[in-house]
């Protein structure tokens, strides 16, 4: 898989939407608050000193514009019920506006008349645009920032990038470093602790997913020779063992250093000795040509019947980029076809 | 040796080469079979799985055959016909050509089908090929060669930004194109050998019939009209013929980096300079090389594979390397 596509599909940012609505409900400073302004910050939250892969950054007041980067920090930002004055333009599993459904609830409940500016990262992060915002602080927690983008948005405002892997936050660790970075940590933890009570209780309904082992594969339309499945580092499968699922044999045998995904021979198909498989399509049509496929067939899983075709991407990247409020879809619309694969086992 | 004891040495040592090739490709994979299941699954009796992978193997192998003697008899050409010894295909930017056409194509949501894909690389080819043939024929003679190859790297250059450009906005498309980035012959059925078939066919009539053309023109374009070429015409055909063929590889496979340029080069150390030799000998040898690094990308980099596009870069690198230094010392 290219980079270029393996980074939109890691950066999907469908969690949001979910749990926006428990999220900002049950904080506390959460509704009423009015677009890009920073409500209440925690007593004694700043200043604050951040780390991250590029070093530390330090954040003296509670920020009122703050611009994100990554394609779930305005999510998770939202699951606060603060909302960016930018954020990075949805353009893989997005809704035509290039945000999510998700994501446009929270707004609607959080501010309605906010601005949110979307810029396009399809060239790079459009450090221009960025700046025309004038934020105070620039979020990208869960992002693919590189090196030379961090000095040049720190030369706008504080920035934070990722604590260890370009796209490979996972979603708690997210919420507590926005959360000190916005001087909520108290709430950050509250969020954590919802989430993870929506994410049981979900988990308990589909108890079939259970011990289940599963790889997450990624088919080309054009070259069905080789099949690429994530490793065990990528939020998709570090999402699917939260839910109670195992990684098959083969992911964590090839699991190795910070490589998000690896590719196997498709004379190789048998091997992947995984209960139950998942994969993107573009259509119905792909399922098909896959199922029939003479070497592809042969994987396990498919044979079986026990796969889970997702062909609707904004679902699908809410467990590519989970956050608190598009965990609710992740669970009400996504879990459930898992666990249906999974009886089939 | 004699002439014609060496067109059998070149007929021979190729065949048998094309045939080891060709067994090798259809027993070796990502997948170890044994020997007797390949045989079984080959007559129709093995179990379905490995009918299946040894299906999948003869069909890449098929392709890498078409595609090898395109790519080996299109840089044979292209050689003698600009006297320029690094000339082939990728060189001269007539892939890059093909690959930004198609790329248009795509983006306007207007290929479907390899023939699709073979009319819009012949438009590039052709396209990329005039431009090199004006920027060239601006200069003097003996500094066409240079130029040569430098406007086929301003145009490989110009068409990757443009195909950047073009395809990052596009993630459906990126993907289309893929397979144009590194040439691959995997995961694709024999089937589609059959609409490009004409053009393969008709380009090869054109070029190897082209020999003594390419031995006359080797002296030069005033010797060639003295011994009686009809130069304009004769060249044109060849060239065509190299056109065809190299669109036809670029539909089937994408860029095949490496073989074109090589092949004649190794080929020259047994033929000698004689073109209808070389031309027998690409026709032969270019598959056997495709085919042997096609099988060489199946089990280098397990449990994956590597394209091979790839690997013909890698294993004609070396070569190119070993050639150079040859005549250096000569």
């Amino acid at each position: 898989m290219s980079p270029n596509r393996r980074a939109v599909i890691t950066s999907a940012p469908a969690l949001l939407f979910a749990l926006s609505a428990c999220a900002t409900g049950s904080a506390d400073s959460g509704s009423g608050t009015k677009g890009g302004e920073s409500a209440s910050a925690e007593s004694g939250a700043f200043p604050v000193t951040l780390e991250h892969a590029f070093g530390t950054t330090e954040i003296t007041e509670a920020p009122t514009r703050i611009a994100t980067v990554g394609w779930n920090d305005h999510d998770v930002l939202a699951s606060f019920g603060v909302l960016p004055v930018g954020a990075t333009k949805i353009t893989w599993g997005g809704n035509e506006q290039g945000s999510t459904d998700w994501f446009d609830q929270a707004v609607k409940e959080i501010d309605p008349d906010a601005e949110i500016v979307r810029y396009d990262d399809t060239d790079g992060i459009p450090v221009d645009e960025i700046a025309q915002l004038t934020p105070d602080l620039v979020l990208g927690v869960n992002s693919g920032l590189t090196k030379e983008d961090y000095q040049k948005l720190s030369k706008i405002a504080p920035t934070v990038a990722y604590p260890e892997l370009a796209w490979g936050t996972p979603w708690e660790v997210s919420v507590k470093m926005i959360g000190k970075a916005i001087g909520r940590p108290d709430q950050a933890g509250k969020l954590i602790g919802e989430t993870n009570r929506l994410i049981n209780e979900a988990v308990a309904k589909h108890s079939e997913v259970k011990g289940k082992s599963v790889a997450w594969l990624s088919f080309s339309p054009t070259d069905m020779s080789t099949i690429d499945i994530y490793t065990s580092i990528d939020l998709r499968p570090q999402l699917l063992r939260r839910f109670g699922m195992e990684d098959a044999g083969i992911v964590e045998k090839n699991s190795k250093g910070e490589a998000f995904f690896f590719s196997v021979s498709a004379e190789k198909a048998r091997d992947i000795d995984a209960d139950v498989v998942i994969f993107y399509v573009e259509s119905d049509k792909q399922v098909e040509k896959i199922t029939n496929d003479p070497l592809l067939g042969r994987i396990p899983a498919i044979e079986r019947g026990s796969f889970v075709a997702s062909a609707d991407n904004s679902v699908a990247m809410t467990m590519s980029s989970p956050s608190p409020i598009s965990m609710e879809v992740a669970v009400t619309e996504f879990l459930p076809s898992v666990a249906d694969a999974a009886k089939s086992v | 040796m004699t002439g014609a004891t060496r067109t059998g040495a070149v007929a021979v040592g190729g065949l048998l080469l094309l045939a080891a090739a060709s067994v090798a490709s259809v027993l070796v994979g990502a997948e170890s079979l044994a020997t007797g299941q390949v045989l079984a699954a080959v007559r129709d009796a093995g179990d379905d799985a490995a009918a299946g992978i040894v299906a999948a193997r003869v069909d890449r192998t098929l392709i890498a055959v078409v595609v090898g003697a395109c790519v080996a008899i299109a840089g044979t050409v292209l050689q003698g016909l600009t006297r320029n010894p690094i000339a082939e295909p990728g060189i001269l930017g007539l892939n890059a050509g093909a690959a930004l056409l198609v790329v248009i194509g795509i983006r306007a949501g207007l290929l479907d089908g390899v023939v699709d894909y073979l009319w819009t690389a012949l438009l590039g080819v052709i396209l990329a090929g005039v431009l090199v043939h004006a920027i060239t024929s601006t200069v003097p003679l003996r500094h066409q060669p240079m130029t040569t190859a430098l406007a086929g790297a301003a145009i490989m250059a110009a068409s990757s930004s443009i195909m950047v450009g073009l395809l990052l906005a596009d993630d459906t498309a990126l993907d289309l194109f893929r397979y144009w980035q590194v040439g691959s012959v995997a995961g694709k059925d024999a089937g589609l050998i059959l609409p490009v078939l004409p053009f393969v066919l008709v380009g090869l009539v054109l070029t190897l019939t082209s020999g003594r053309t390419l031995n006359a023109m080797a002296l030069g374009d005033d010797v060639a009209r003295s011994l009686g070429q009809r130069v304009v015409l004769a060249r044109g055909g060849a060239l065509a013929g190299a056109l065809l063929l190299t669109a036809a590889a670029c539909a089937l496979a994408g860029p095949i980096a490496f073989v074109g340029l090589a092949v004649p080069h190794l080929l020259r150390l047994f033929t000698g300079p004689d073109h209808g030799r070389l031309l027998l000998g690409s026709l032969l040898v270019g598959p056997a090389l495709v085919v042997a690094a096609d099988t060489l990308g199946r089990v280098i980099a397990p449990p994956g594979e590597v394209q091979v596009g790839v690997m013909t870069a890698v294993v004609g690198a070396p070569v190119l390397i070993v050639l150079a230094r040859r005549a250096v010392r000569r």
